[in-house]
């Protein structure tokens, strides 16, 4: 079960640290919360990205990144997706 | 001409009631997948969500193909220069072709691959011998019995395999619809079967409704 859950706990934590952060945070704070590798954390970001959860923003102090509507309702909703899941055995890291 | 189901004429409205309420189960669980995948991006929730969403499509036309054997049953004319015959055999297809169609995309989505090609050639294997047979339903009932026989399997190894408790009701539920589909295939012979098939249809959609019902109180 932990393994199948793996990438939407994953995805629900790396939320849940820039929820913490008023919704904005910088992407060392993500690495170090997270407790993933640069690279995974980058894939996961783009990801992230991808499916419009967060976007970035670029200003002279660096990068951010800023949780979206989306985003906010995935963590909201976040056990009714992982049973829905869990129960029609749909794969989660698709 | 097709073969057609043999179901007791006291039984059409209760028909009719039931696919009602398949369909808005189905429909239910084809909205409510798709919702999934506009909070999650999940692929599979979305092909698991149209799946469904073809079922419900496809009650429409037995709901549509059960009313007009009701037409039938009072004499009462029907519209247009259409004859009952063609019209249920229309409605009849269609139904035929939606289920298999949700069918064939719950296999697809089971085999948990990426690829057009396997999708297209599950869905001509599974639609070509429907459209050149005399005995449509027969052949319908088969089909979509091996369909089922996959999708019953997966759930059922998944459960034995992962020991998920969780999809206990979805797996029965999937076992009891494959049951349906193998009652249906004698119900051109006694009219008893249709009725079984239809209480066996409630109960399995009956499981799958309560389990969505205590998943969205989360």
């Amino acid at each position: 079960m932990k393994r199948k859950r793996e990438k939407l706990e994953v995805i629900y934590d790396i939320l849940k640290v820039i929820q913490a952060k008023d919704g904005k945070i910088k992407p060392t704070h993500i690495l170090y919360k997270s407790n993933l590798s640069h690279q995974m954390m980058n894939e996961y970001l783009e990801g992230l990205m991808l499916g419009k959860f967060l976007v970035e923003i670029k200003n002279t102090t660096g990068k951010s990144y800023k949780l979206t509507q989306k985003g906010n309702e995935y963590l909201e909703k976040y056990k009714v997706i992982v049973e829905f899941i869990d129960a029609f055995e749909l794969n989660p890291k698709d | 001409m097709f073969n057609v189901y043999i179901i007791p004429a006291w039984f059409f409205n209760y028909s009719v009631l039931l696919e009602s309420l398949f369909f808005l189960v189905t429909l239910f669980v084809g909205i409510f997948a798709l919702k999934i995948y506009k909070l999650s991006s999940n692929n599979q929730s979305k092909l698991f969500g149209i799946s469904f969403i073809f079922i419900a499509l496809s009650y429409v036309f037995g709901i549509i193909t059960n009313i007009i054997f009701i037409y039938k049953i009072r004499n009462l004319q029907p519209i247009g220069i259409f004859t009952y015959t063609h019209l249920t055999n229309l409605a009849s297809y269609v139904h035929m072709l939606l289920f298999i169609t949700g069918l064939v995309t719950l296999v697809y989505m089971s085999l948990n691959i990426k690829n057009f090609r396997i999708f297209s050639l599950l869905f001509a294997l599974s639609i070509t011998p429907l459209t050149i047979t005399s005995s449509k339903i027969a052949t319908f009932q088969i089909f979509s019995s091996l369909l089922l026989m996959y999708i019953a399997g997966h759930y059922l190894l998944r459960y034995i395999e992962e020991e998920n408790k969780k999809n206990l009701s979805i797996t029965l539920s999937f076992v009891l619809l494959l049951i349906v589909n193998i009652v249906l295939i004698f119900s051109t012979k006694a009219e008893i079967y249709y009725v079984v098939a239809d209480i066996i249809s409630l109960c399995a959609y009956a499981l799958i409704l309560i389990k969505l019902i205590k998943i969205n109180k989360k």
